[in-house]
């Protein structure tokens, strides 16, 4: 079992879990996959937790994904987006227990929602399924929880975190968008558009997961920090993808995060609340 | 014995300022004083007579700006200051006081009705702490906010006085529940951002559907709170009734099972007494003054940190609604601090500055002579004092001097080629 130093330093509003004493085994020559680190368990007596682990057409990856994935999981559920390769088999023969929860409608942010109402644990982990998020990092995520956040974010641009993955552009969108999100909500983030993300079961009527696409991650990010909840942020480090192509296109998507952003305003949300109070007055003139 | 209450703002608004002021008006006007309460608000000039009380309100040009002070409100202090035998400042912020210093009048008592954080902000620090560096005599609203107080600034101790607002005990036991469903959970606030509303709102989300909260009281932060609990879709369980009258606030508190007050920094404890005095369990802020009301009254009272998850709230709201509730007959028995006992504390308060021969003395070697050494350095001279020209100055009794720091005073009434440059 890993032993993290558990001491929290705090940046201005944050916190972030620092790794002091176990050095990562970023390129060691032991570990094939590179930054990875060693699998690790979680504690028995912990809370339960859930990992939610949205897939679609991911056969080829998932033998990789739940290699990595902890012991002592008190569930996991994928949630198939209408796959048309082995995925649900290739699952089921990997972990028996898994659950399969068959996506309702299309995209990310819907099959994100499915899982997360058929989770049953004390404790939510949002996964990718193509292998570039570790399920190694899991216990650091819940650690934190048990330290006193509501809410953890994986962060890449965090100190101790890194990505294999980002392109420039991507970079860049990411640092504009994050930018706004900190002036506009008061928070401080650093990775705003990261899949890997834990949190308490309580936390999903802040929530609201009502998103079809890739902007679920930057909608559940504006809403925990709107509620007021307790976030942390631990370091994370992000691999490419180990086969097959990403559905994230940066510049649509990132419109859709852009717009999302802006309709969570609390302006625009008095506005909203305001319009049938205005109609009814001026119907009623 | 003439009383002016110079309050920042004045019921309708509410407040525990304004209430405060209104019992105090009318208590002391029950008791022979004539009481004029000063203060400003939206719309016009406005005389009123209400139970023995006279009441002027004027205008505040910048609307409900928090920290502006009335140009009339201003003018009237200055000309008839003199008039009143003690001026009584009940402000949240330094200006008004400021203003009502500057009027030269002959007892000044303060009363700063919010914290004292936010009384000696940044921007008011200097203002403000000369202010109660040389106001005669401030009267504090608990033993906490006192020792702060003192804190602050050591040499006041002897002059803050202790004077808690009250808690109208019979009203609270002969007041009839509202006939409700689920678990009313009662916030009692002004609404803005510094009273944690918001954070009582944000923790109904994680709580059972039975449990309901039900916000009493008004302010700039209503539609912002109201969009808040729409975008948690939680707008049918959140109730706001706006303010109410003191009849119908006891109502609420014995409908009430939990009153919540998370103001994030020192408040008056106030709603922590009146709901411990009805019976009724509380989540307060975890600060020495809500602990001190809490001790005081004796209720069963769950603390959260000031700061924090609104997940504790909700925590912390399920645990005050397993505690028992008070029986009727003890709460009558209350050690709660009443109105009458305020109104009595401060009238004997007015009555010993009223009946106290010595001038206040003013802190001469600090500004007199060091103004006077300064000029002298410069190889200037102060010009002769110029006899005050106000209609009201003629009765200003001999020996009562204003207590106005007199280093503004001179550098008033010195000439123009002697000011400050």
């Amino acid at each position: 079992m890993l032993q993290w130093n558990e001491e929290q330093v705090s940046l201005t509003g944050l916190e972030v879990l620092s790794e002091t004493s176990v050095e990562r085994p970023r390129n060691s020559s032991t570990d094939s996959y590179g930054g990875r680190q060693p699998v690790a368990s979680l504690a028995p007596d912990g809370p339960r937790v859930s990992v939610v682990i949205p897939a679609m057409n991911e056969a080829e990856n998932l033998p990789y994904a739940f290699s990595r994935l902890p012991e002592g999981l008190y569930e996991v559920i994928l949630v198939d987006g209408h796959s048309v390769d082995d995925t649900v088999a290739v699952a089921e023969s990997l972990r028996p227990g898994v659950r399969i929860v068959t996506q309702s409608g299309k995209g990310k942010g819907n099959a994100m929602a499915d899982g997360f109402a058929a989770c049953t644990g004390d404790i939510i982990v949002m996964l990718d399924a193509d292998g570039s998020t570790d399920p190694a990092e899991i216990p650091r995520f819940v650690s934190a929880l048990r330290n006193g956040a509501d809410f953890v974010k994986g962060s890449r641009f965090a100190q101790g975190g890194s990505s294999m993955d980002i392109t420039l552009a991507r970079s860049l969108g990411n640092h504009m968008l994050r930018t706004i999100v900190n002036t506009l909500y008061g928070t401080s983030y650093t990775d705003l558009c990261y899949g890997y993300n834990a949190f308490w079961a309580r936390c999903l009527p802040y929530m609201r997961v009502d998103c079809d696409g890739f902007e679920v991650e930057t909608l559940i990010n504006v809403r925990i920090a709107k509620a007021g909840l307790i976030v942390h942020e631990v370091p994370s480090y992000e691999n490419v993808r180990l086969h097959g192509t990403s559905n994230l296109r940066a510049l649509p998507d990132g419109t859709r995060v852009l717009r999302t952003i802006m309709r969570e305003l609390p302006v625009a949300a008095t506005r909203r609340s305001l319009l049938p109070r205005i109609a009814s007055r001026s119907v009623s003139s | 014995m003439r009383v002016a209450l110079v309050a920042s703002s004045f019921l309708p608004e509410p407040g525990r300022l304004e209430r405060r002021v209104d019992v105090l008006a009318r208590g002391l006007a029950q008791r022979g004083a004539h009481v004029e309460v000063l203060t400003q608000g939206p719309g016009r000039s406005t005389v009123e007579l209400r139970e023995g009380v006279t009441i002027r309100s004027f205008p505040a040009v910048t609307g409900h700006l928090r920290f502006a002070v009335a140009p009339k409100l201003r003018e009237r202090l200055r000309l008839t200051s003199s008039e009143f035998d003690v001026i009584d400042v009940h402000t949240r912020q330094a200006p008004l006081a400021l203003a009502a210093a500057s009027a030269r009048s002959r007892r000044l008592v303060l009363t700063p009705c919010a914290s004292l954080d936010g009384f000696l902000g940044w921007h008011h620090t200097r203002a403000a702490r000369a202010l109660l560096a040389s106001a005669p005599h401030l009267v504090c609203r608990s033993e906490i906010e006192r020792d702060l107080l003192c804190a602050s600034i050591p040499r006041e101790a002897s002059r803050a006085r202790v004077v808690p607002d009250g808690v109208e005990l019979e009203a609270l036991s002969g007041a009839q529940p509202f006939a409700t469903t689920g678990v009313v959970v009662l916030a009692v606030d002004r609404l803005d951002r510094a009273t944690g509303v918001g954070r009582a709102i944000a923790a109904m989300a994680g709580l059972d559907p039975k449990f309901r909260l039900v916000v009493v009281g008004d302010g700039p932060g209503r539609e912002r709170l109201s969009a808040f609990a729409a975008d948690l879709r939680i707008s049918s369980r959140v109730q706001f009734v706006g303010a109410v009258s003191d009849e119908v606030l006891c109502r609420w508190l014995r409908t009430a099972r939990v009153v919540v007050t998370l103001p994030g920094q020192q408040s008056s404890g106030a709603v922590v007494a009146e709901a411990c005095a009805a019976g009724v369990s509380v989540v307060a802020s975890d600060l020495p003054i809500q602990r001190h009301a809490a001790e005081q009254v004796g209720g069963g009272v769950v603390f959260v940190a000031p700061r924090g998850s609104p997940l504790d709230v909700a925590d912390a709201i399920e645990e005050a609604a397993q505690l028992s509730v008070m029986p009727h007959a003890e709460m009558l028995a209350s050690s709660a601090p009443s109105w009458d006992s305020a109104i009595d504390a401060t009238w004997e308060l007015y009555r010993e500055l009223v009946d106290d021969p010595r001038p206040y003395e003013r802190n001469v070697a600090v500004s007199e002579v060091d103004l006077t050494s300064q000029l002298e350095a410069e190889g200037r001279t102060l010009a002769p004092p110029t006899p005050i020209t106000t209609a009201h100055s003629a009765s200003v009794p001999a020996g009562e001097a204003s207590w106005w720091p007199s280093r503004r005073r001179v550098s008033h009434r010195a000439s123009g080629a002697q000011r400050w440059r």
